[in-house]
């Protein structure tokens, strides 16, 4: 059993608080993002679990033992950092070796073990190399495998793959993905780019200002975003938030389209709609509004098409196959996919 | 945070980079402040290394004995000043005309451009004397040149009139090559692409040079300039203490000859107390004055 | 940058060609003269560098003075100073490269200024401390007395180098299993290992070419050959053969080692000007 326990993490700068308070509970063999905003305090939570930062008040438990006090060499972890860190003086065997030497493992011990771990990674062929001599995306290879070598209790990750081209990124996504479930160790990871944390992991903690603003499973985040921080962060292209009046059972926009609700509401609030659940069409029906194109994106598979509801601009994601009506056109906003948040405190209304 | 477990490193670790410091910072305080507060001693008492009978308390008679009763420290201040500026300015032209020749790519630089740097790695006390032998008025080289032209044994360190130019010629000569090395660096440190835009927006070389590099250039240059300043004012001792030994007369006498000659000819230590001090402060003025005037307004 | 014209390369190479013989021709004029006998020196300009050489003049000095032992001297308080000034330079300037404390930039720039007091502030005192203290003429004492100027150079240069190393491989390190000083040594000093020996060499020199503190702190024993070189001089000047001799003997070591080594000092000495 190894989990992951922090428990009130708080961490100071100085006067400057950047955590104010964490609490994490992750299982055995879990894989938990901590996504957020540059500066939201995620890489600082690591790396007190890791054993690198101090922290200021709080406890780290890692499979059960209560870690705080303990040297990153002692805690039975391991950690791919965004640099890779690899060593530059040792060649990618001895890279690999280096943990396993400092506990004095026998040295056929040593040999078998970087075997399997380069073969598992498809480095074989590396090993001799020094790290200068490999691309980017060897050297991603072999900074997970130095971190695989010795088993550890839990894994983690430092924007691990923001170094590294968008088609390498997806790949190493799958792979990284594939190789924790099949050794089914705890992983932390830390990143910044959302799809990232949305096809990797079991869960994801949004964080801002040192602050957790959700934990969840990817797509309850992505379906129930808790605030309207969390709905902007997760999804491409960003949810549209339009703030409107409400009257009654209707919503009152800028322009004064009104849209007809089932939920009683009060007052102003922040209506959210992603782009991808709106339906776009060229006749106008009941509760649909009249919708000016402005700018068509052309992605492919799809269109991103740019507008107007009077002054209020929206974005709507519609398929490629469909034909774009040509003049007039409306869209209509599915009541079930509406989400309302309080302009003030930014949170969602239940 | 009341009542809340604060955590707290252990004190261990948290002195450490104290204990990683304490061995350096206990030498350099013994080997500064330490002789810092001797000095101070030496400069407000009577310390006559050849009579020890006098002593006590004199700071007043020192400070008129250096600084009004003769102008001896005045002479030295001025010979100390005209060395100073000089040196480094013609350092500074040389070294930055050099290094843009060496910016440029041309066959065998590489190979030259060591030999170029010869002259700083060289002890200052044999410079001193290579240049000595050279301004010999009898068999050295540069006298034989002159006599050829019909100057007649002409010793251009046994003249008043030049020997300060016989010391600084040395000077230039040896360290011209840190100026090359220090430009060279920050050339090549520099973006081209600056140059480049320049170029397309019509500038001339001399243009380019001018209004973009340089002030690309200026944190290396107020750097390299500020060294050579402070070496040119503490270290240029050896090379005057070969060639002319503050001669003839006193015109090559600088700050520190003086203080040298002071303690360790005449063995007034208090008076080169003095003197030492003075070009601490000096040096400290220089520094801030210096430092702030060539920094310019900060703009980070 | 652009194609240039022909006239800004003969510019070029014209004041290159003119340079190079000013720096050359007195350096030549050193080595020429010490294979020359007394006479030679005294045989005109035309003869300068036309004349049969002999070894003469170094069998002169190395009979009449202890070349040998002074050279030995030398080197020992060089390599003394700078062996002792790298291993606490360098730990200070690891602490002020990897922790952040109260006062630290304080503490670097008051390590730095230490480079900029005069020498000779320092010689008085410390030679009436030595004095006291019987290291007057002892090589322990130059070696006190070097540090004093190798040290602030080392942790200056040193914390720039650190700094420029980043703090993730000793941390990757120290994830992997190792104590802090474990990363230190398995890591960062090798990744160091050039940078090291090119501040070494900046010390040697200095200290090789030391000459006022030789001159005031030591008398016989532990006499350095820079000091014994105005010996040569004597009042009329006609032993300029031995001196050159005395001087190459001194300054050959330096120049050889400073040939081999280019490429490691070319690199400390642009690094410590750029930076900051």
């Amino acid at each position: 059993m190894a989990s992951i326990d922090i428990r009130n993490l708080r961490k100071k700068f100085g006067d400057l608080e950047v955590i104010p308070g964490f609490s994490l509970h992750a299982e055995d063999r879990e894989f938990i993002s901590l996504l957020g905003p540059s500066g939201c305090g995620k890489s600082t939570i690591l790396r007190i679990v890791a054993g690198l930062e101090e922290l200021t008040s709080g406890d780290v438990v890692i499979a059960g033992r209560n870690v705080t006090a303990l040297e990153p060499k002692d805690r039975d972890i391991a950690m791919v950092f965004q640099n890779y860190a690899l060593y530059p003086h040792k060649s990618v065997f001895e890279n690999l070796a280096y943990g396993l030497r400092i506990r004095k493992r026998p040295e056929d011990e040593i040999r078998k073990r970087v075997t399997e771990v380069s073969e598992l990674l498809q480095i074989q062929q590396l090993l001799q190399r020094r790290p200068a001599q490999l691309s980017g995306g060897q050297q991603q290879r072999v900074a997970m495998g130095r971190a695989i070598m010795r088993e550890p209790a839990a894994f983690l990750f430092d924007e691990p793959l923001s170094n590294l081209d968008a088609k390498l990124r997806n790949h190493m996504r799958v792979e990284i993905r594939q190789l924790q479930q099949r050794l089914g160790i705890t992983t932390l990871y830390v990143t910044h780019d959302q799809v990232e944390a949305m096809t990797m992991s079991d869960r994801i903690v949004v964080l801002n200002h040192g602050m957790i603003e959700q934990i969840g499973k990817p797509l309850e985040i992505y379906e129930t975003p808790a605030s309207i921080f969390v709905a902007t962060f997760i999804g491409s292209p960003a949810m549209n938030l339009v703030r409107v009046r409400t009257d009654g059972n209707a919503l009152v926009f800028p322009s004064g389209d009104r849209l007809s609700v089932e939920r009683q509401l009060q007052g102003d609030v922040v209506l959210g709609i992603r782009p991808e659940r709106i339906k776009l069409s060229a006749s106008k029906s009941e509760n649909s509004l009249p919708f000016e194109i402005v700018l068509v994106e052309e992605l492919g598979a799809q269109k991103i098409i740019h507008g107007r509801i009077g002054a209020t601009e929206m974005t709507v994601a519609f398929p490629e196959d469909v034909p774009l009506p040509t003049n007039g056109a409306s869209v209509s906003l599915p009541g079930n996919y509406l989400h309302f948040f309080d302009p003030e405190s930014g949170k969602r209304l239940a | 945070m009341s009542g809340e477990q604060v955590y707290r490193a252990p004190l261990h670790r948290r002195l450490r980079p104290l204990y990683f410091l304490s061995p350096t910072l206990l030498i350099l305080l013994s080997v500064t402040l330490f002789p810092l507060i001797y000095s101070l001693y030496l400069a407000t008492h009577t310390v006559i290394l050849t009579n020890p009978m006098l002593s006590g308390w004199s700071l007043q008679d020192n400070l008129r004995e250096v600084f009004l009763e003769s102008p001896e420290y005045w002479e030295s201040f001025a010979t100390t000043l005209i060395l100073v500026v000089t040196v480094v300015s013609i350092e500074f032209v040389l070294g930055l005309m050099l290094a843009y020749f060496f910016y440029n790519n041309f066959t065998g630089r590489d190979f030259i451009f060591p030999f170029f740097l010869m002259p700083m790695m060289l002890t200052p006390v044999v410079v001193g004397t290579i240049w000595r032998f050279l301004f010999n008025g009898e068999f050295g080289l540069i006298a034989g040149l002159l006599k050829a032209m019909g100057v007649v044994n002409y010793s251009i360190l046994n003249e008043p009139s030049t020997a300060l130019v016989g010391i600084i010629i040395a000077d230039v000569w040896q360290w011209t090559p840190f100026m090359l090395l220090l430009m060279l660096a920050g050339m090549r440190a520099l973006p081209t692409s600056p140059f480049e835009a320049a170029q397309v927006d019509g500038a001339s070389r001399f243009q380019i040079f001018r209004d973009i590099m340089l002030p690309m250039m200026k944190p290396v240059i107020v750097i390299a300039v500020l060294i050579r300043m402070i070496d040119a004012f503490n270290r240029t001792f050896d090379t005057i203490y070969i060639m002319t030994n503050g001669g003839p007369g006193r015109v090559t006498e600088t700050l520190a000859v003086m203080a040298f000659r002071s303690s360790f000819e005449y063995f007034f230590m208090h008076q080169g107390a003095i003197v030492a001090l003075s070009m601490l402060v000096i040096i400290i003025i220089m520094t801030k004055v210096l430092g702030r005037f060539m920094a310019g307004p900060r703009e980070d | 940058m652009a194609p240039k014209s022909r006239l800004y390369w003969i510019v070029c190479y014209f004041i290159l060609a003119l340079y190079g013989v000013f720096t050359l021709l007195p350096i030549a004029y050193l080595v020429v003269s010490s294979f020359k006998t007394q006479l030679q020196i005294y045989a005109g300009v035309s003869s300068t560098f036309w004349f049969t050489p002999t070894l003469e003049s170094y069998r002169f000095i190395f009979e009449t003075k202890p070349i040998l032992h002074m050279l030995m001297n030398t080197l020992i308080v060089s390599v003394g100073s700078t062996v002792f000034s790298l291993v606490f330079g360098t730990i200070a300037a690891y602490a002020l490269a990897r922790y952040r404390f109260r006062g630290r930039d304080d503490l670097a720039f008051y390590i730095l200024s230490i480079r900029m007091f005069p020498p000779i502030v320092a010689a008085l005192p410390i030679f009436m401390i030595f004095n006291n203290l019987n290291l007057l003429d002892s090589k322990i004492g130059l070696i006190i007395a070097y540090t004093s100027f190798n040290l602030p150079f080392v942790v200056w240069m040193m914390t720039g180098f650190i700094k420029a190393v980043p703090v993730q491989l000793e941390e990757a390190a120290m994830v992997d299993g190792q104590s802090q000083l474990g990363a230190i040594r398995d890591i960062l000093l090798p990744v160091l290992r050039p940078s090291i020996l090119a501040v070494a060499i900046f010390c040697i020199i200095f200290s090789w070419n030391e000459f006022l503190f030789a001159l005031i702190l030591t008398k016989s024993q532990a006499k350095t050959l820079p000091v014994a070189i105005p010996e040569f001089i004597t009042w009329t000047e006609v032993g300029w053969n031995y001196v050159a001799a005395a001087g190459m003997v001194l300054v050959m070591p330096v120049l050889i080692f400073s040939f081999l080594a280019q490429r490691y000092m070319v690199r400390g000495m642009s690094m410590g000007a750029i930076k900051d």
